[in-house]
């Protein structure tokens, strides 16, 4: 593989960034002196050559050769480590490109499994190859062995586990969403967050030890940010999380603090590998969940726009049939096209209604609102309305005198649908009534029908996704129970409220208001 | 008599407005995709376009943007004939002088056509 100048300059960098987060966890209460629990560079390596390619392995080795001479180990030993530790970034980037073909999102299980992997068992050849290096150069004594060999592991074990994901994560461009909720709730979490810490690790309540609150207390605030916030929120927390659980138990502090310095930092550490595999895989499974509702809602947009293509040809069709049949006098065959148009606009409202819910499900319902005279719009969808109805009239009762802020189509949408319901459910009555109201604050609009009514047991579910009342309306004019469902969100989204009053066998009234503003 | 240039990738569709606008009285021309648009708007000259958004190659807001932006094309009025759910809002993020939904009635084709082309 050929280097060109900024090669150079990145693997300078990495042997620089090595150099100093080794020196630095070396400082830190090395077992046998060259084993530490707090180990940067495992993970930085790893995840340099997984951004920036292979190429980048002089730079481990020279910064793990550099960093053992300093700190006085024999040439030999420290080219021995340095090899042990760049073959350990490189087997673990061989493995997880080869075999996960890694995307640096985590936002697939196998990505996380196969970290985990990697973790565990890459790490192992450095630390067998750095203790033999040490052991065979007189450096480190027979029976700090083991002890030498548990450190060197788990320090790089926790380093592949909590540093990598968190570099490779956030080196993916992210279009961060500053949605005003989100980070409401980012600032409670994080709340929540330090003062568990404090109880926990650094012990501010002062409770007696046999009731000593748990380590483990972490674990629903991280549940709740990889749930939320996803991977890019988890792997920032379990490296907090690490950084200053590791300060509290160097100082003595926190539920790990109970046998020597060592002892401590190893079974924190462990519990940090465990913290952290546990949010990883929950944020990839949530990742991997939020990825095929995304398809479902893809499919389901496509779709809809497919099948108004041969909708849009059959109705045109249709019609010009109709224009013929008139001119040709024919009532018999005029009395079977009126029979078929009515279904061919019930087709396509359902499409749009699918569309429209997975539009909600994904949050991604807009609105393009604008000064609206709630008045002419209804009159105009009365008016739109009238040549489809067949022997009910409607009956505009009342004025707003008011402009809402709000989507017009979408308003349309509302009542074209609450009134077609009032007409759908009304099948022998004859008047609908759409009375408007206003007060101070809000404009209301009543469309009350006198038909066949709402059960009590039925009137808490009239606005879920899919509910069908039980009615003895004939199943091809009662729909998939979504207009209603789809009118309560749109009017909840322009901040207003929907409701119902029904006396069964009597007649419905939908009502809903809307926030007025001033002209 | 008006001329209507008609772009639609679907030919059952592009086929069935050719009809309705040819009994209402149009002459008219019908191109899948906006390369054909592009290559023939100069030569047919046309007093409206019908244009569908969702089609191959280049996407219907770019037919829309490089014929308003071009001094010859740009008076031409567009039509946005599209079965997208969102075809009001996407009409207004372009400079298109109107639309319709798919699937669509005869009369309110025909009275679109009549408002931007005339008779």
């Amino acid at each position: 593989m050929g280097y060109k100048g900024s090669d150079l300059a990145k693997i300078i960098a990495l042997t620089i960034v090595y150099l100093v987060t080794a020196r630095f966890g070396l400082s830190q209460s090395a077992v046998g002196g060259f084993a530490t629990l707090i180990w940067l560079p495992s993970g930085i390596s790893l995840a340099a050559l997984l951004i920036f390619g292979f190429k980048l392995w002089p730079g481990i080795l020279l910064g793990a050769l550099l960093a053992n001479l300093l700190t006085g180990a024999p040439f030999l030993a420290a080219l021995g480590i340095g090899i042990g530790n760049t073959l350990e970034a490189c087997l673990g980037a061989f493995f997880l490109e080869k075999f996960t073909h890694l995307r640096r999102y985590f936002d697939r299980l196998k990505d996380v499994l196969g970290l985990v992997i990697v973790a565990t068992v890459s790490t192992l050849v450095s630390a067998a190859i750095g203790v033999i290096s040490l052991y065979t150069s007189g450096t480190l004594a027979s029976n700090q062995l083991i002890p030498t060999w548990i450190a060197w592991w788990t320090g790089d074990m926790i380093s592949d586990l909590v540093v990598a994901p968190l570099i490779l994560v956030w080196s993916n461009k992210w279009i961060i969403n500053f949605k005003l909720n989100k980070i409401f709730e980012a600032l409670i979490f994080t709340l929540i967050l330090i003062l568990i810490y404090l109880i926990v690790f650094i012990d501010i309540l002062k409770l007696p030890v046999d009731i000593r609150p748990s380590a483990y207390m972490i674990f629903p605030p991280l549940i709740w940010m990889a749930v939320r916030f996803g991977q890019t929120g988890a792997v920032m927390v379990i490296f907090i999380l690490s950084v200053f659980s590791t300060l509290a138990t160097l100082q003595g502090l926190g539920p790990f603090a109970e046998g020597s310095i060592t002892e401590n930092l190893l079974s924190q550490q462990i519990f940090m590998a465990v913290v952290s595999i546990t949010a990883l895989i929950l944020a990839s499974v949530i990742a991997e969940r939020k990825k095929f509702e995304q398809q479902k809602d893809e499919f389901i947009s496509i779709a809809a726009h497919e099948l108004k293509t041969p909708v849009t040809t059959i109705k045109g069709y249709l019609q010009l049939l109709e224009r013929h049949l008139y001119v040709e006098k024919d009532k018999k065959a005029l009395n079977y096209i009126l029979s078929i148009m009515p279904q061919i606009n019930n087709l396509t409202r359902l499409i749009s209604d699918f569309f429209d819910v997975s539009k909600i499900q994904a949050e991604k319902l807009e609105l393009q609102k604008e000064k609206i005279k709630l008045d002419d719009l209804i009159k105009e969808v009365v008016i739109d309305m009238k040549p489809s109805l067949d022997k009910h009239e409607i009956k505009v009762k009342g004025r707003t005198n008011s402009f809402v802020l709000a989507d017009k189509y979408r308003i349309i949408q509302v009542l074209t649908n609450l009134i077609g319901n009032a007409i759908k459910f009304s099948p022998k009555a004859k008047i609908i009534n759409i009375y408007l109201s206003y007060d101070k604050l809000n404009v209301k609009v009543d469309v009350e029908d006198f038909g066949i009514g709402i059960s009590r047991r039925d009137m808490s579910n009239i606005f879920e996704r899919f509910f069908q009342a039980n009615t003895n309306i004939r199943p091809s004019a009662s729909g998939l129970g979504l207009g209603l469902y789809i009118s309560s969100v749109i009017i909840k989204h322009h901040g207003g409220k929907i409701w119902a009053k029904s006396q069964k066998g009597e007649g419905t009234t939908i009502s809903f208001s809307l926030p007025k503003v001033n002209i | 008599m008006s001329k209507i240039l008609i772009c639609d990738d679907d030919l059952g569709i592009s086929e069935l407005i050719k009809t309705i606008l040819e009994e209402g009285g149009y002459q008219t021309q019908g191109v899948t995709d906006g390369k054909g648009i592009l290559k023939n708007v100069k030569t047919y000259s046309p007093d409206l376009i019908l244009l569908d958004l969702w089609m191959p190659g280049i996407k219907g807001q770019e037919v829309i943007k490089i014929l308003k932006e071009n001094l010859e094309t740009k008076n031409i009025p567009i039509i946005i004939i599209s079965a997208l759910n969102d075809i009001e809002k996407i009409t207004s993020n372009t400079k298109a002088d109107g639309f319709l939904p798919k699937p669509f009635d005869i009369l309110d084709l025909l009275n679109i056509v009549k408002k931007h082309a005339g008779k």
